[in-house]
C-alpha cells in the first residue's frame, strides 16, 4: 500500500525532472556557454543533491515497476513476497544509486 | 459461466459490446498496455541514458558533442525520449484520473498533461537531433 503510492509519487518526481533532462539537451544543442553554465549549475552541491536524489527516486521507480511487471503475470502476490520484493526495491534502489555515483565520480 | 446467448446472467453489456472488449472508456486496455510496454522499454533505454550521462559527467563540451554525435548514442536517446514522454503521459493521466473528480479540472489537467509531455519529448527530439546532425558550434 505505502510502496503504490510511492511508486506514484516516484513516478511524479520523474515527471518533473524530465525538465532538467530538457534543460541539459537543449543547453547542449545551444552552444558551450550555455553548456558549461549548466554543467555548473548540476555540478554545484544543491545541484549535486538534485541529481543524487533524482538518481535514487529512477532507480526505486525502475525496480517499483519491475514489482508491478511481476505483479502483472500474477506472481508475487502472497503477503511474505510482498514485503521481500518492497525490501529488494528499496535496498536495490540504494544500492544502484550509490554505484552509479561512485562510478561517475570516480571517472571525472 | 457459460458465455450463451447475448446477455449472460447478471450483465448488462450487449453481445456486440463484449466482442468489441472496449469497455465503457472506447479504448479497450490501450492505454494499460503501452504503459506496460513502454514500462518494459524503459529499462534497457534508461540504463543507457544514465550510463551516456554518466560517461559524460564533468566532460568538457566537444566530448558531450562527440558522444552525441555518435549514431548509437543518438538513436538510444531518441528510443528513450519516445518511451519515457509516452510512459510518463500515460501514469500521470491515471494519478489524474483517480485523484481528480471536478470533471472539468480533470479535462484540464489531462490536456496540460499531454502538452507538457510532448513539449519535452520535443525540445529532447530537437536537441538530439540537432546535436547529433553536427548543427552546433564547437
Amino acid at each position: 500500500m505505502a510502496m503504490s503510492v510511492v511508486h506514484r509519487v516516484t513516478g511524479t518526481g520523474l515527471y518533473l525532472g524530465t525538465v532538467l533532462v530538457a534543460v541539459w539537451l537543449l543547453s547542449l544543442a545551444s552552444g558551450p556557454a550555455a553548456y558549461d553554465w549548466v554543467q555548473w549549475a548540476f555540478g554545484s552541491i544543491l545541484g549535486r543533491l538534485v541529481l543524487f536524489i533524482y538518481t535514487w527516486v529512477l532507480m526505486h521507480h525502475m525496480l517499483g515497476g519491475v514489482r508491478h511487471l511481476v505483479w502483472d503475470f500474477g506472481h508475487g502476490l502472497e503477503p511474505g513476497t510482498r514485503i521481500a520484493m518492497a525490501r529488494f526495491t528499496l535496498i536495490g534502489s540504494v544500492l544502484l544509486t550509490l554505484g552509479i555515483w561512485v562510478v561517475a565520480l570516480m571517472m571525472r | 459461466m457459460a458465455l450463451t446467448g447475448a446477455n449472460p446472467k447478471g450483465s448488462m453489456r450487449t453481445a456486440i459490446s463484449r466482442v468489441k472488449g472496449l469497455g465503457a472508456a472506447h479504448h479497450g486496455v490501450e492505454h494499460w498496455w503501452i504503459h506496460r510496454v513502454t514500462a518494459v522499454a524503459n529499462i534497457p533505454l534508461v540504463v543507457a541514458f544514465v550510463i551516456i550521462v554518466v560517461s559524460l559527467a564533468g566532460r568538457p563540451y566537444p566530448d558531450a558533442v562527440r558522444v552525441l554525435s555518435n549514431p548509437l548514442v543518438a538513436v538510444l536517446l531518441v528510443l528513450c525520449i519516445f518511451s519515457v514522454t509516452n510512459h510518463m503521459r500515460l501514469g500521470m493521466q491515471i494519478i489524474i484520473e483517480d485523484y481528480v473528480h471536478d470533471k472539468g479540472l480533470k479535462i484540464t489537467a489531462v490536456i496540460a498533461n499531454a502538452f507538457f509531455t510532448i513539449a519535452i519529448a520535443a525540445a529532447c527530439l530537437f536537441a538530439v537531433l540537432k546535436v547529433s546532425f553536427g548543427r552546433v558550434p564547437l
